[in-house]
Parts: structure tokens; C-alpha cells; sequence
């Protein structure tokens, strides 16, 4: 067996060893986010590639790239990306009792200005390795004033200084109430300082420097009031570019109460899952290739495209397979029959002969729609037969210009692999695309765990041979099941958010797996958010934050204060776990009430609400079902 | 007084009579586990007047002692040791019942007072840990009830100064949704996972590995993985000692996920190494009866490291 080698482990851009430029692939819109001077607030969910592309931005990445270009780095470098991340290890330290909010402002706002002006000394070391300062000292002394010490003569003596400055600050917050409060510096003087003064410098003239904050969400809100003052208040030569998720943005207010953040003026937004949705499936495919282009033998034959790996079913071929394991029965016989039988006004020679050529179909398929579309009220069942013998002969038929096929064939999947008692197979690019919902990380973890089931099973990623259907979709169902567990993590609500969210797949499972429905494929709900609790309201912030829920709406996300009524989705990445579909199906109407008892309410409460909306014949899972590695055929019979 | 017992490690009944001697304070936290009430049941009775039992609230960071008033952890705990203890003393630590942030916290308090002549922390192994039924693989051992998040144990509030990359290094416990947590938390460019080996009971070194098997593949860190004895504070000091050694350009982030001893190791280390290492943790807020029974119990004497 050859060496255990996963090209899509590891993939987390701040982890990875060489993080950016290995696997980095330029969106569309990355010459405008580089070129605009505004400041820019990208929104994504979790791993849609926001990290990636600040770390780009940065000076480090920026140093490569440039130097790849003619002429010197420096001069090829337009702007100066200075990266700083909300590491919740220390911004959480910045809050408690001990203190007050216009206390802590102080401290943070200080902490902020100390770690900035480090990295950005430590950026200016590193361009005095290739070019000679001409006003050092002038520049240091500027900086000595905004932290009140003349001392300070050099880049190197003011990066001691800085280093000083954190390990007091730090000694201060381990010890409130003990130590001497530091001497704050002033708010958003020193990175304005710093830049203004650098850019006096012949190396810098003309530079840009971009402040880049990451997970901005991590931030309190006294902490996002810092940030947004310093975002308010930025002028030539600088600008800052942040990176939150939905729903991450506490406060839009700066540290003087009555000035606000407005993104007519201030900044402009960059959605994420706008921007890269339209052209996701490409950009995904490019991000693959870099990772299985590093394999030599993919390489030279190249077969570096994972839609190659990833092959897929289509809802057809699936239909096919699920009657093909169990040939010859089918489950749905007696309700067609009955249906066609009692049918008023209809010669008993129409209705043998449509029975006949229904039975005597070999679309499994298009068998299992006619009962559908008979079984829905207001159809007749000479007039969908008449439409079938059009569909049959070729003729225009609302099976095909009517879109019936096309609006109901996945339900009719779902409504076969439950009645036939086969399992729905998650795989194919395809597939997978969906299920990511334009995540690039849930993608990436989808062909991770792919390749890993696949190599227990003695693949060997050097035969190049695509991935057979089952292990795509134990890896897309081991992936949901993930997820389910991590969800705890989004505290304070882990537990109310899994406990939602299973009981919400249960009563979307029920709508699969009912074959009494005849318009199967239910998987959002609709609610009336002005009539929600606050408490609630925030929970469902934090499910959308979370990805766990996506939302839909008429206009475009701004903030929270938008949110009136919505469309909510359950995150495609789990639908493998509950057996439903991928794609935005129907809507269950919600009333507030109930979506405040499914959020918040008890075991019996919430059961209360699902029987309600399942007439009686579910209940919630209340916990994350036992699945193992192995477990190849829950739900259902394995069938090759 | 004790001696020559330095780094050693005693089962309690090699070393009880010579503890009960010569110990001058005793201090428990407020678990209520069977574990929890083992000690603090014998000495509270035995030594009532020698026992201090402390309640700690994580996320308020307060404590009350004996029952007794709140006070701020950052600034009144100092007062509360500095009222009590007394050059020469031996002090008496269950870090079973203490909570992981607590027991960092005094550690390092009781490093910045007086010189004491012993130090002595006690951890009694529980019979079996509470097993989740019809639950994932991953989800079997929730021993928990959720987690206030990551934010630092009080104290322990570092950088580093030289912006080093950043190794972490985990002490795998049961719960492989907290070890990935703290991973997707920390931007570390490398990742050791820590394993009990063997664990205080046959096959408990294959749950936690079991438990953190995707992790562990998905980042690669199967050549990094290093065993530990479950139980020896003094053998997670000493790895963590050579694995600085082994990377002077690594600055080393510690989560402290595993064994209550483990994590004793690792609080002796980061506070002995003063600052040159971080410590990630996630708080978890822990089940009540989490644990059943009790085994035995172990007696650390790490005075080498205060006195």
C-alpha cells in the first residue's frame, strides 16, 4: 500500500504550512477588493474563505506575490495589509466584572493600538532589510509621544518597547484590582500615527496600508465600538477591511454615543455567499486541482478535476437503482390502483388501460410522479394520463413544458427510497456542491472524508480511479453527523441549537419519508420574525450565524434589525444526516409561537409542535444518532 | 515535616499517616461527585479547622470559601492565601474536586508567597466515567453540559513576545468535539496530541485516541501523537519540557483537555516556564455525577516546583 497521503487534509488556511499562495485562487472580485481605498466589510459564513483571502491581503502574501513580479516587491506592492485576528483566547480577557465597559474601552482600545503598531514595526523591519530608512528616528519619536516615552530611537527599540507595553498590559488584566492601571494611549493614535508618518518615508510614499481584522465577531460589543470608531474615522493613507460572519456585526455604534457607523460613507460590503455563489462550482473545482495537482501521478495524467473523483447519480439513474434492488415489487401498487379505480366517470376499460400502461412504464420514475400528481387535489386522472401519453409520444406534455418532472423528480426519490426501503445515496460533485451551500470548507471536508473512507477501504489515490457512490455518501453522512456534534460549540445556545435543529430535521424527515404526501420535498419554514421573542430572535441570529440555518429573504442582508419575515433553510450539510433533500424545497408555515416552543420549549413541547405539524405521526430525535465508521447501510438495504 | 519526597508520586495509604502529621492547610473544591467527596469528606471531619473548601464560579471568576462570601478571584484571592499561609507551611491540594481554572490560578498564587516546605496534590481515580447511550461515536462520553468557550484561565493571559509560530499541544480527553474546537480555534501551525497510556483503566487510552481519530488524520498529526502515563503530572511536565527543547522557534500552546493529573503537569509547567507558553481552554461546565465510584488515590508531592 502506498503512503496514507489526503490531498484535502489540513486545509484550514491558518493551519496549513503553506498557508495562501499554495492554494490560493483568485475570486472575481479580488482586483476590487484591492484597488478599493474604502473600507470593506466582507460577510460569509464559517469557511467560506474570508481568512484566506485577508491572509492574502497581507503584507506576508503580498511580499510573494510581488516578488514573482518585475522590479522590486516594494515598488510592485500598492498597499501595506497589516493582519490582526480576534483570537477569542484574548478577547475574552478583556471582559468580566472587574471592570466596566468605558473601563475595558480603555484597555482594549490600548491593547489594540499596542498589537497593530507592532506588526506593523515588525512589517517595517522586515522592507529595512531591502531598503534604508531616512527618518527612523523621527518617525519612532512621533510614536514614543502617542505611548508618552521620548526614548524610543528606532524601529527595533520601538518594537522592545511595544513588546513591553503587551507583557504590561497583560500582567494589568491577570491582575486586576493589584497591579497599577497602564497609562492608556489615546484611541486610534497610534496605527494613524504610524501610518502617516511612515508613508514620509521614499519606500512608502504613495503606500496604502490596509488594517485587516479578522473574526471581527469574536469581538464584545464594547470591543466592535473600538473597531467601528477606528473604521469611521480612517483617512488617507489608510483603510480596514473586515472579515465577520452574518449576523456578526453586536453594534454599529462608534465610542461616542451618538456617532454610527453608515455604510454610505464609511464602508461598503462584500457578501460572500453572493459573490462567489453564481460561479461556486468553478471556483471549487480550482481550489481542488491546486490540492490534487501536488500529487505527481494525478499530475502527469492529468486527472487533477474532482469532478473525475466525484462521480454522481443522476435522479434517474437513482430511481432506476432503488427499483432495481427490489425487482419486480412495487410498494406503491394497491394506492394506484385504488385511485384509479374509484375515479368517477371513467370506462373500466380507460382505467385497466391506464393501469396497464402506468404499471407497464419502465420509468420507475415517472410511475412513481403519475400517483403523485393524481393523488394532488384538484388533478384529474384522465387529464395527467392524457398529459403522460403526450410526454410518452414526445408531444409537449406538462410532465416536461409544465415542469412537472423538474419540480418534483427529487421529491420522488425521496418518496421511492422510503418506500422501497433503500437508502438515498449523497454523492457527485453535484451533489456535493449543494450539500456545501457555497462553503468551500464544508466542500473541502466533504472530499476529505471521501478520500479517507475510501483509503480504509484500500483506495489508493495513485490508480486514479473515481470514488464508488457508497463511500461518497457514508463520508457526506458521516460530515452531517459532524456537524450535528459541533453545533454545541455555539455557545450560549449549543445545546438549544442542536436540540432545534434535530428536532427540525425530524419533522423534515417526516415530509420525505411521508408516502401519503403527494407534494413530498418540504425542507424550509417560514415565520413571521416581528412576532418572536427577543431571546428567540437572537437564537435564530446565531442559527444563521452559525450555518446552521440558511436564510432567504426579499432584499439583501444589511442587519439584524432587517429581520422581519424570513425563509429559513436547514444547512443542505445536514440533509444526509435527516435523508432529505439538498435543495430548496417547499415551505412549512410556522407560526411564531410554535417556532418559539421548537427553539426554547421542552422535550414534550417541542413534540407537542411536530405532532401538530406532522399530524400526530413524529417526534423529535432527541439525540445525535449512533452511527460508526462502518456503518454502511443504516436506514436502509445496501445495494451496490 | 515530610521529606524527601520531591516528584514523587505516593498511592494514600503509603504516605497518609505522615500527611495527616504534618500538613498545615487543606483545600478542596465543591464537587459533588463521589470522587469530589472522597478526600474532603475524610479530612473535613478529621481537620475541620485545616479545610478550606472552595466554590468557584468560572464565568463570574469569584469564589467563596467555606461557604462563606463572594470575592473576586483577581484581586481577593491573594488576600485569602496571604491571611493564611505561612513560610514553612505544607499545603494540601484535591485537584480532583478543584476546577481545572481554579486549580491553575492557586497553583501560581501559592508560587508567589511564601516559601512553603511542601506542596501536595492529591487525585482520586474514579471507578467509571458516565457512557451516553444511542449517541454518535464521537458523542459517547458528553461529559459535560456545554462550555462557557475559550477565554483565558484567570492569570494566564500571555503572548509571546517573539511572535513565534505557534505549536499546540493537546491533552486528548473523551470529548473529540472539544479537541477540534480549541483546533479551529488556535492558529497554530503545528499540532501534537497527547494521549493517557495507559489510562487508569485497560482501554481508556483507546477511547480518547478513538474519540480524536478524525482530528488526528485529518491534520496530519499522526507521527506527532505522544503518550503519557493518565495519571503522572510529573510525565506531562516532562514531555512538555522536551518538546520545548525539541522546538526553540515554537511558541508552545497547551489545552489542557485531558486527565485532571495532566493538567496538573501542565500548570506546573507553564507556571515554572513563567509565561513562555499560552494556555487554551474551554471551560466546559461540567455534569454533575459525571463520574461513579472511586478507585484509589494519588498522591503528588511536587513541592521541588514552589518550595
Amino acid at each position: 500500500m502506498s503512503e496514507y497521503w489526503n490531498p484535502f487534509d489540513a486545509y484550514r488556511p491558518e493551519l496549513t504550512e503553506d498557508p495562501i499562495l499554495d492554494y490560493f485562487v483568485a475570486p472575481d472580485f479580488l482586483p476590487d477588493l484591492i484597488g478599493s481605498r474604502k473600507s470593506i466589510v466582507i460577510v460569509g459564513g464559517r469557511g467560506t474563505g474570508k481568512t484566506t483571502l485577508l491572509r492574502y491581503l497581507s503584507y506576508e502574501s503580498q511580499k510573494i506575490v510581488c516578488s514573482n513580479l518585475e522590479g522590486n516587491y516594494l515598488s510592485q506592492m500598492k498597499s501595506i495589509g497589516v493582519y490582526w485576528r480576534a483570537n477569542t483566547n484574548y478577547v475574552t480577557a478583556f471582559q468580566g466584572s472587574q471592570l466596566d465597559d468605558a473601563e475595558w474601552s480603555k484597555a482594549f482600545a490600548h491593547y489594540i493600538n499596542i498589537v497593530i503598531c507592532k506588526k506593523m514595526c515588525e512589517i517595517v523591519l522586515d522592507i529595512g532589510l531591502h531598503y534604508s530608512f531616512h527618518y527612523e528616528e523621527e518617525i519612532c519619536q512621533a510614536m514614543g509621544k502617542v505611548f508618552y516615552d521620548s526614548s524610543i530611537r528606532s524601529f527595533r527599540g520601538l518594537i522592545e518597547f511595544l513588546s513591553d507595553k503587551q507583557l504590561e498590559i497583560e500582567k494589568y488584566v491577570n491582575n486586576i484590582g493589584r497591579v497599577n492601571e497602564p497609562i492608556w494611549s489615546i484611541p486610534e493614535r497610534a496605527h494613524s500615527t504610524f501610518s502617516h508618518e511612515l508613508v514620509k518615508e521614499p519606500a512608502l510614499e504613495n503606500k496604502w496600508f490596509f488594517f485587516l481584522i479578522d473574526e471581527y465577531e469574536n469581538l464584545a460589543e464594547y470591543q466592535q465600538r473600538v473597531i467601528n470608531t477606528y473604521i469611521k474615522h480612517a483617512e488617507v493613507p489608510y483603510s480596514f477591511k473586515i472579515c465577520r460572519r452574518v449576523y456578526g456585526d453586536k453594534t454599529n455604534q462608534t465610542l461616542s454615543d451618538s456617532e454610527f457607523l453608515s455604510e454610505t460613507d464609511d464602508w461598503s460590503t462584500l457578501d460572500l455567499n453572493t459573490e462567489l455563489r453564481p460561479k461556486f462550482a468553478d471556483f471549487v473545482k480550482n481550489v481542488c486541482r491546486k490540492r490534487l495537482e501536488k500529487h505527481p501521478v494525478l499530475s502527469e495524467r492529468g486527472l487533477t478535476n474532482i469532478d473525475y473523483f466525484l462521480p454522481g447519480l443522476s435522479i434517474k439513474e437513482e430511481c432506476a437503482r432503488i427499483e432495481k434492488a427490489k425487482s419486480g415489487f412495487i410498494p406503491y401498487r394497491g394506492r394506484l390502483e385504488a385511485i384509479i379505480f374509484n375515479e368517477t366517470g371513467l370506462s373500466q376499460g380507460l382505467k385497466d388501460q391506464i393501469l396497464s400502461d402506468v404499471l407497464g412504464c419502465s420509468d420507475p420514475l415517472l410511475r412513481r410522479l403519475f400517483l403523485c400528481l393524481i393523488e394532488r387535489r384538484g388533478n384529474k386522472v384522465v387529464d395527467v394520463y392524457q398529459e403522460y401519453l403526450n410526454y410518452v409520444s414526445g408531444k409537449p406534455s406538462k410532465f416536461k413544458e409544465g415542469q412537472w418532472i423538474h419540480n418534483n423528480e427529487l421529491g420522488v426519490l425521496f418518496l421511492l427510497a422510503s418506500e422501497y426501503s433503500v437508502q438515498k445515496l449523497y454523492c457527485g460533485f453535484d451533489v456535493f456542491i449543494l450539500l456545501s451551500a457555497g462553503n468551500i470548507r464544508d466542500f473541502l471536508d466533504l472530499c476529505s472524508a471521501t478520500f479517507r473512507f475510501a483509503m480504509r477501504e484500500g483506495y489508493e489515490l495513485g490508480d486514479a480511479q473515481p470514488i464508488p457512490f457508497d463511500v461518497q455518501n457514508i463520508a457526506a453522512r458521516h460530515i452531517a453527523q459532524k456537524h450535528l456534534i459541533e453545533i454545541a460549540k455555539n455557545q450560549p445556545y449549543g445545546e438549544i441549537l442542536r436540540d432545534f435543529t434535530l428536532a427540525l430535521g425530524g419533522i423534515f424527515e417526516y415530509f420525505h419519508r411521508d408516502t401519503k404526501q403527494s407534494e413530498p420535498e418540504k425542507n424550509q419554514f417560514t415565520v413571521d420574525a416581528t412576532g418572536l421573542t427577543s431571546q428567540t430572535r437572537e437564537i435564530l441570529y446565531k442559527a444563521v450565524m452559525a450555518d446552521i440555518l440558511l436564510e432567504f429573504r426579499g432584499t439583501k442582508y444589511k442587519s439584524k434589525s432587517e429581520l422581519k419575515i424570513s425563509d429559513f433553510m436547514l444547512h443542505p450539510i445536514f440533509s444526509p444526516y435527516f435523508r432529505i433533500s439538498y435543495t430548496k424545497g417547499r415551505k412549512l408555515s410556522l407560526a411564531p409561537g410554535q417556532l418559539e416552543l421548537l427553539i426554547k420549549g421542552s422535550k414534550v413541547e417541542k413534540d407537542g409542535v411536530i405532532r401538530s405539524v406532522t399530524k400526530g405521526e413524529s417526534r423529535a430525535p432527541s439525540k445525535v444518532e449512533q452511527t460508526t465508521l462502518f456503518d454502511f447501510i443504516d436506514g436502509g438495504d445496501s445495494i451496490e | 515535616m515530610v521529606t524527601a519526597l520531591n516528584e514523587r508520586t505516593f498511592v494514600l495509604s503509603e504516605i497518609e499517616s505522615e500527611i495527616n502529621a504534618n500538613v498545615d492547610l487543606y483545600f478542596f473544591g465543591d464537587g459533588v461527585d463521589d470522587r469530589d467527596k472522597f478526600l474532603r469528606d475524610i479530612y473535613t471531619e478529621k481537620f475541620p479547622d485545616k479545610c478550606f473548601v472552595i466554590h468557584y464560579d468560572v464565568d463570574q471568576e469569584t469564589f467563596a470559601i467555606n461557604a462563606g462570601p463572594e470575592g473576586k478571584l483577581k484581586s481577593d484571592f491573594n488576600v485569602f492565601l496571604r491571611d493564611i499561609l505561612v513560610k514553612d507551611m505544607s499545603v494540601f491540594l484535591d485537584v480532583t474536586s478543584i476546577p481545572v481554572p481554579l486549580m491553575f490560578y492557586m497553583l501560581q498564587e501559592i508560587q508567589k508567597h511564601n516559601k512553603l516546605s511542601n506542596v501536595f496534590c492529591a487525585y482520586t481515580k474514579p471507578e467509571l466515567y458516565h457512557k451516553n447511550k444511542g449517541v454518535s461515536e464521537r458523542d459517547r462520553y458528553e461529559l459535560n453540559e456545554g462550555f462557557l468557550g475559550i477565554k483565558p484561565i484567570p492569570g494566564f493571559l500571555r503572548s509571546d513576545k517573539n511572535n513565534r509560530d505557534r505549536l499546540l499541544v493537546v491533552f486528548l480527553g473523551y470529548e473529540g468535539n472539544r479537541a477540534r474546537y480549541i483546533y479551529e480555534e488556535e492558529s497554530a501551525s503545528t499540532i501534537v496530541p497527547v494521549i493517557g497510556l495507559p489510562g487508569f483503566r485497560p482501554g481508556w487510552n483507546d477511547t480518547a485516541f478513538e474519540m480524536n481519530l478524525e482530528l488526528i488524520g485529518e491534520t496530519s498529526a499522526m507521527d506527532y501523537v505522544e503518550y503519557i502515563a493518565a495519571d503522572s503530572p510529573f510525565e506531562a511536565y516532562e514531555l512538555l519540557s522536551e518538546i520545548r527543547a525539541q522546538n526553540p522557534a515554537k511558541y508552545l500552546v497547551l489545552a489542557p483537555l485531558g486527565t485532571k493529573p495532566s493538567a496538573l503537569g501542565i500548570a506546573l509547567f507553564s507556571i515554572i516556564s513563567e509565561a513562555d507558553c499560552a494556555i487554551i481552554y474551554d471551560n466546559p461546565k461540567e455534569k454533575k455525577n459525571k463520574t461513579v465510584g472511586v478507585t484509589s488515590t494519588l498522591i503528588y508531592d511536587v513541592s521541588s516546583f514552589f518550595c
